[in-house]
């Protein structure tokens, strides 16, 4: 187990490498010239865009620029914004939290409704209601998220008025203590339903499908010949080893709902590193997008470590042999 | 006809109580304005930028020499008065007394001495141009500025206005990274009506009342708060939900404005800012739009009056010639492309049979590519229409939508297209938003004259106008401009476009400033205190 471990962590590197390599070539190969972006709508003197090109090293041949870039992340130096002329490093953190709370909510609800769905569904495979969460989970797969975040917003905050629209926080008035995460929570409502919809309805997929071939296995037979009730079977036999998949899954979602918090967090004005990564794609803000993506790649691969850890110790038949 | 009626008693059943209140009524003071920008200020520093997020939140910490008024005449802001010597070389501003910078520090003629010398004149990415024509920077006693010019720059007193030219603290900046300075990015120091706040990084910005503010009694409000949301419809959606109380027209999506209009918890506004246009680009190194008889068909072929209506909704009006119908004391009335090139395909067709581009057995005459911006609201309309309007004329065009990095790109600096769109501001003044269109530009700089039109009568024109002093002189040369340039046309001025912004119906003092980042001082709520 511990050498599995160290293996999978001694993958991690080589793996970072090459991903900085792909993005960095991918966004400096794009077209479009930062400099230009930052000097705005109007012509911009010729010293002074000779002078930006020199401040940030913009002058100096691409293998050049590429080696300075690699070594300096080597040292955890993600470099200098060219649009906030702050360095990267704080840009990102600062904004990794609410991101995170996004995310790692959305990504629990997703798991824990999907699971308490799918096996709702399991339990009476064809029936209505299996056909209702069938059918929903069609729709909630496909929904685009932009759109039905801002069907939620017209709904819960414009016609209703139950929820906040924009945001994390309250801005007139500035609660504290509990008040805040009260206010905090309230906020978190929509975007996350938002985020965790087409994930739950992944979930439940996967889990009705495991379940019921679980639920075909002859120790379930036997668990309901030795007269356990429906509940116990479901939940105390066939649940812990239909979960498996779905853990996998989990660790696997995480990457993808980083990617579709950048849509939600553009959506419901939430104050994460989506919607930074979105603007420096337009303004070629190359050491921010550089950033994010490894700061992103980093935790979906140790995510998926993470998760194929703990997979091989709640399976005992699983014993990787590294 | 029934329509149109019952939609002008709309708009001032909408705006008439507004505007009689705010006359008739006496200002409360405090309260809060939530206002909507798109996303975080990429700076707090209004002196070396242009960007909207970041000038819409500095500008309420920071203040210009002047204001512009609603007909674009500087008024006084930290200068009290100023007078230009008779052959334009000289401009002397006498400055306020006591106004305080937010740290207490007093604010004199050397901070302005200092902004203008060292941060304007080096980092301003429009303001630079108009330092070139500046010998010297003065300031002989603490209260009076003088500026000295190599040449007379007539738009120099217009560019002083906070959005052009804000003045920074010297004892903040002298000495420091000007643009790495941490106040661009954390607790700037301004004498504006309000101070720094805090800043939620990616959600919003909160500054409040500064009541050592130099106009007594004012500001009214007791906050300002940026809020930042970055998609456009859900912003309309949080000032329909009473999240937030205003949205510049640069961020308000303009499809929504006749709804908007219908509701009673909200005020809407026309002719918000300076004059922008969109144009439309002939390359006229390419064939056969080197031809200006094809330029002035496909111009008779273009219907203007759809673009307007369809790719715009209404809000502002055909082009009528180079220089916008709003620069009043400019605009030539004899040049009106209303008439010179209203929408007429079978003239067009004659026009290009006349140019010897008969169509092939296909029907086709030739090929163009139209290269725009995709993100920009209105041009993809215009585009296909555009499209669809030459199709009659026996011209094919591939639309070819861009992303805005990529437009800098082809249609500046490698000028990899035929036709392309184009959003201009005016800036307020021929010299600085609309000359840049048509002088003959070699190099490839972006929102210049991508055309390759050179015309040396045009580029002495616009010169001598730039630079007279009086504004009669100014008049006669771009008059003259501007019909040279409707018979030359290598740019079609499709719409004159008009801002709109929407506020909660329970603000009363906005817009009193052409530009939308003055004077937010004089705002306030109805819902406020009679005293403070």
């Amino acid at each position: 187990m511990a050498r599995y471990a160290l293996v999978r962590l001694l993958q991690i590197p080589p793996v970072l490498l090459g991903l900085v390599t792909v993005i960095w070539l991918v966004v400096r190969l794009a077209p479009g010239d930062p400099v230009l972006a930052l000097v705005g709508d109007f012509p911009a003197p010729d010293e002074y865009v000779k002078r930006i090109r020199e401040e940030f090293g913009l002058d100096r041949s691409l293998p050049e620029q590429f080696f300075r870039y690699v070594t300096a992340v080597a040292r955890g130096d993600l470099g200098f914004s060219f649009v906030f002329r702050r360095p990267v490093l704080g840009l990102v953190l600062e904004r990794a939290g609410a991101t995170a709370l996004l995310t790692v909510t959305a990504l629990l609800f997703a798991s824990l409704a999907g699971v308490a769905v799918g096996v709702l569904s399991a339990r009476r495979p064809f029936s209505w209601v299996d056909g209702l969460i069938s059918g929903g989970s069609v729709v909630g797969f496909s929904v685009p998220v932009f759109w039905l975040g801002q069907l939620l917003i017209l709904l819960f905050a414009v016609t209703l008025g139950w929820l906040p629209a924009q945001g994390m926080v309250s801005v007139r008035e500035n609660p504290e203590g509990w008040a805040r995460i009260r206010d905090i929570a309230l906020h978190l409502v929509l975007p996350a339903a938002a985020l965790s919809l087409r994930f739950l309805a992944m979930t439940a997929r996967l889990a009705r499908a495991s379940m019921l071939e679980v639920l075909g296995r002859d120790y379930i037979r036997t668990a309901q010949a030795k007269g356990a009730s429906g509940a116990r079977v479901l939940i105390g036999h066939a649940l812990p080893n239909a979960a498996l998949p779905v853990l996998t899954l989990v660790g696997y979602n995480l990457g993808f709902v980083l990617a579709g918090s950048a849509l939600v967090e553009t959506v419901f004005g939430w104050p994460g590193i989506g919607r930074l990564l979105y603007d420096s794609v337009f303004a070629r803000d190359f050491p921010v997008l550089l950033g994010i993506m490894i700061v992103v790649s980093l935790t979906v691969v140790l995510a998926n470590l993470v998760t194929d850890l703990l997979y091989a110790y709640v399976d005992p038949r699983i014993r990787y042999r590294a | 006809m029934t329509r149109l009626v019952l939609f002008l008693v709309l708009v001032f059943a909408t705006l008439a109580p507004a505007q009689t209140a705010a006359q008739s009524e006496t200002p409360r003071h405090g309260g809060t304005m939530v206002f909507a920008i798109g996303a975080n200020p990429e700076t707090l520093n209004p002196a070396v930028t242009t960007g909207v997020e970041a000038l819409g939140v500095a500008c309420k910490m920071f203040n210009g020499l002047v204001y512009l008024d609603r007909d674009w005449n500087p008024q006084p802001e930290l200068a009290r008065s100023w007078t230009v010597s008779k052959d334009g070389l000289r401009i002397a501003f006498s400055l306020q007394p006591n106004v305080k910078w937010h740290d207490g520090q007093a604010f004199s003629s050397a901070d302005v001495k200092f902004t203008m010398e060292e941060v304007l004149a080096k980092f301003h990415p429009r303001t630079r141009l108009a330092f070139v024509n500046v010998e010297a920077v003065d300031a002989p006693d603490p209260l009076t500025v003088v500026v000295r010019f190599k040449k007379a720059y007539a738009p120099f007193l217009h560019q002083m206005t906070c959005q052009e030219a804000a003045i920074l603290p010297r004892h903040l900046y002298q000495g420091t990274d000007v643009l790495k300075n941490p106040r661009n990015s954390d607790a700037p120091i301004g004498t504006g009506p309000f101070k720094w706040g805090r800043w939620v990084r990616g959600d919003f910005i909160e500054m409040v009342r500064n009541d050592q503010y130099f106009r007594p009694g004012l500001p009214y409000l007791d906050k300002m708060i940026a809020k930042i949301t970055p998609d456009a419809p859900a912003r309309v959606l949080a000032l329909e939900a009473g999240d937030v109380d205003y949205i510049q027209s640069f961020f308000l999506l303009k499809q929504e404005v006749a709804r908007l209009r219908q509701n009673a918890n909200l005020q809407v506004k026309q002719d918000t800012d300076l004059p922008g246009v969109f144009l439309l680009f002939f390359n006229t190194q390419r064939k056969p739009l080197d031809d200006k008889g094809v330029r002035q068909a496909l111009a008779l072929g273009t219907n203007r009056q759809q673009m307007l209506e369809q790719a715009v909704f209404g809000l502002g009006s055909v082009g009528k010639s180079a220089i916008h119908t709003g620069l009043r004391w400019a605009y030539n009335p004899a040049v009106d492309y209303t008439k010179l090139y209203a929408y007429n395909a079978s003239k067009a067709n004659a026009l290009l049979d006349q140019a010897g581009y008969r169509r092939g057995a296909d029907g086709t005459r030739f090929k163009l590519r139209l290269v725009y911006n995709v993100a920009q609201a209105g041009l993809p309309a215009m585009a296909e229409i555009a499209r669809d309007n030459w199709k009659a004329l026996g011209v094919e065009v591939s639309v070819e939508p861009v992303e805005f990095q990529v437009t800098l790109d082809r249609v500046f600096a490698k000028r990899d297209y035929e036709v392309t769109l184009q959003p201009y501001t005016t800036a307020g003044d021929p010299a600085i938003g609309i000359a840049r269109a048509y002088v003959t530009m070699n190099e490839g700089r972006p929102f210049t004259n991508p055309t390759g039109y050179s015309n040396p009568k045009v580029d002495d024109l616009f010169a001598q106008a730039a630079v007279a002093p009086v504004r009669d002189d100014r008049r006669k040369a771009y008059f003259e401009v501007q019909k040279i340039i409707a018979e030359d046309l290598p740019a079609l001025v499709l719409i004159d476009r008009t801002e709109v912004d929407v506020a909660g119906a329970k603000f009363r003092g906005l817009w009193q400033s052409a530009e939308p980042y003055d004077l937010w001082d004089r705002v306030w709520w109805t819902g406020g205190r009679a005293s403070r």
